[in-house]
């Protein structure tokens, strides 16, 4: 494994390289798999429609081959940089976000984007709350998804989903 | 041409109210650190889905070159660029900041974009129209190999290594041949979905890849309540204008850098604005003066990044390749617009082009006062509004901006999901800008591909067709070049570096901006 000069203490760098690795060499492996999989679907097209798609596979394997290969000789691309912050927050959000989009067209455009939106603000907070930030916040979430509401549908006459609430 | 008729156009109250109104948004988001200017023309080009396109053209230029501007208030006053394009105004402007110049550094910030911008601006208006005739000489080779150049240098140049960001450029093509194949009418990798008939909508991937990673990495780390130092003394104009015209040819040579890089398929402000702040240090008669405060520096790269503006609309509108990554989403809303950009949109939509470019040049001009004003008086206003807020706005934006495309909650999945993948990807190293630029050149490349096979095959002949002509057997060239061009620069570097006994520097990484 390649060290690379930086200010961050050896080993934390050493584990977030070797981390990276891993999820390069995994990718690389699902690229390959992604590759041969646009190859077999091809068989089935007309030649026209089949040629690029056919160049567009070789290019993706043999490139993802050569990452693959360079990390078997130990020549690693540049490290990706080790992640940091707070991982379960990003999944809360990546769930909140999914819940808000299925929500949506069940439950009704504004009803579920005041919700969502109040959420997502609830998982990016990190300080104290109090109730005068409380209010703040929830007058903001109100003014915000009611302003843009305002302009998407009577402005730009955006259709939204209606819901069984609103 | 008499051009006379599309500035007044251009002048109506309504594209001036664009005008000003983009570059206020545009500066606002762009100095909020975190937030890039391709995040902020994606996740606001919803909004001018329902207005005439030249209008629309107006507002999303005017948030573009906005918030490009925006970046350098966070890079002087808190020493952390707003967008990439700003990483080296950190270099000298935030030095000026501590001795207490922060006013004076905004004010040659402010002064540098507007004759950065305007220099773009110009190019575009008078290179455009004859190059246009130029690019009516382009086959289906040249385009295809026009295409190909623009990932290669996108993949070379963007952050993480170049295999990677071939690899990316891929993964963005086969994004783009899901659906019904634009030669050929074949349905393509849809897994029998009908919601893939279509294909992956361009602006919904686009929201989706640029905006979704940045909110998630928001969320992950506590807001850092940044603090401006108050600066006393007011804009520091005339002292401004004199560094300008102490520094006039690093100015123009720097706006010109700029508008070339933005010319090349790919390149953003982040690259002309490293580039023009070497070459500056370099001619430079102190250059040790360098990083620790120098005028010269913010002026050659604040001119830089903003001259990328207009230059990076010549090949977007010119040859339907986007130059930066910002322009690719604009180049997206074209299309949701039913605008064919290339040679022909000048002499059979010039209406569309000039307005457009003269409302540019408006908002340019416009970004003089409104950056003035807002640097003096609003900055610590914007830099206070807490990211718990800022993260549920911009998650808002972009599931109603997607919804809004073709009000069908389909696109909301697609962005989505394709926003959870580009940022896995980029966790490991796999930049956006190549899988983005993938999916906009996808079809420009496999057109050109397969109707130069089909004429190379009728003529029994494919190589001669792919490489036997001069225009695109050059272009050819310039994509091996730029692909062979950081391993040769690694091999130098790394022999240098064995003769001197030192480790080599890794090689730097830049952002979209």
């Amino acid at each position: 494994m390649r060290t690379e000069p930086g200010s961050s203490p050896a080993p934390e760098r050493a584990r977030g390289a070797s981390r990276g690795d891993l999820g390069t060499i995994v990718l690389c492996v699902l690229f390959v798999a992604l590759g041969g999989w646009m190859i077999a679907g091809s068989m089935a097209m007309s030649p026209l429609g089949a040629v690029f798609p056919r160049v567009i596979a070789g290019i993706m394997i043999t490139s993802a081959l050569a990452i693959l290969g360079l990390r078997a000789l130990g020549r690693a691309g540049p490290a990706p940089a080790v992640e940091t912050g707070s991982t379960p927050r990003r999944l809360l959000l990546c769930a909140a976000l999914v819940a808000w989009a299925v929500l949506m067209p069940r439950l009704g455009f504004f009803a579920t984007s005041i919700a969502g939106f109040l959420a997502v603000l609830a998982i990016a907070e990190y300080d104290r709350w109090t109730a005068k930030r409380t209010a703040a916040y929830i007058a903001a979430a109100l003014a915000l998804v009611g302003g843009f509401y305002l302009l998407f549908v009577e402005v730009l006459l955006v259709p939204v989903p209606r819901g069984v609430l609103f | 041409m008499d051009l006379l008729p599309y500035l007044a156009q251009a002048l109506t109250p309504f594209n001036l109210l664009l005008a000003l109104g983009g570059v206020v948004l545009g500066t606002l988001i762009g100095a909020l650190p975190g937030l890039s200017a391709t995040m902020a023309v994606a996740v606001l080009v919803p909004f001018t889905f329902a207005m005439a396109p030249a209008s629309g053209l107006i507002g999303l230029g005017a948030i573009y070159t906005g918030a490009i501007y925006g970046g350098a208030f966070a890079a002087i006053l808190v020493n952390t660029p707003g967008t990439p394009s700003a990483i080296a105004t950190t270099f000298d402007g935030f030095p000026m900041a501590k001795r207490g110049d922060g006013n004076l550094a905004v004010t040659l910030a402010t002064l540098a974009s507007v004759v950065g911008g305007l220099v773009g601006a110009l190019a575009l208006l008078f290179l455009s129209p004859p190059l246009s005739k130029v690019a009516l000489a382009f086959g289906p080779p040249e385009y295809f190999w026009l295409a190909i150049f623009g990932l290669t240098l996108i993949s070379a140049l963007s952050q993480g290594d170049t295999l990677k960001g071939i690899l990316g450029a891929s993964f963005g093509l086969f994004l783009a041949t899901v659906g019904v194949a634009i030669v050929g009418g074949d349905v393509r990798y849809t897994l029998d979905q009908p919601m893939l008939v279509g294909g992956f909508d361009v602006i919904a991937a686009l929201i989706g890849l640029y905006c979704i990673p940045v909110v998630i990495d928001l969320v992950a780390r506590p807001d850092p309540h940044l603090k401006v130092a108050v600066q006393a003394g007011g804009f520091r104009l005339a002292e401004a204008m004199g560094h300008c015209a102490r520094n006039w040819f690093n100015l123009i040579r720097s706006s010109v850098i700029g508008t070339v890089v933005g010319i090349l398929p790919g390149a953003g402000g982040s690259i002309a604005s490293l580039v023009s702040y070497s070459e500056a240090r370099r001619s430079a008669p102190h250059p040790e003066r360098y990083g620790k405060g120098e005028p010269g520096g913010i002026l050659a790269t604040e001119s830089a990044n903003n001259a990328t503006v207009g230059g990076g609309f010549i090949p977007t509108l010119v040859l339907g390749i986007p130059g930066t990554p910002p322009d690719a989403v604009i180049l997206g809303a074209l299309l949701v617009q039913g605008i064919r950009t290339g040679p022909g949109l000048f002499t059979g939509q010039g209406d569309i082009v000039f307005t457009f470019i003269f409302g540019l040049l408006i908002a340019t001009v416009l970004m003089l006062p409104v950056g003035l004003l807002i640097g003096r008086y609003a900055y610590q206003a914007i830099v206070s509004i807490p990211k718990a807020v800022l993260v549920p706005t911009v998650a808002f934006l972009t599931i109603i901006g997607s919804f809004a495309i073709h009000n069908s909650i389909t696109d909301v999945y697609t962005m989505l999901g394709l926003g959870f993948l580009g940022w896995t990807l980029a966790r490991f190293g796999f930049a956006p800008s190549p899988i983005v630029l993938g999916i906009i050149l996808g079809p420009i490349a496999e057109q050109g591909f397969v109707q130069a096979w089909l004429i190379g095959n009728a003529q029994g002949n494919v190589l001669g067709m792919f490489f036997g002509r001069p225009i695109s057997l050059a272009i050819a060239a310039l994509a091996l070049l730029t692909l062979l061009y950081p391993l040769l620069t690694d091999l130098l570097k790394a022999r240098r570096a064995r003769r001197a006994g030192t480790v080599p520097p890794p090689r730097e990484t830049i952002d979209a901006d």
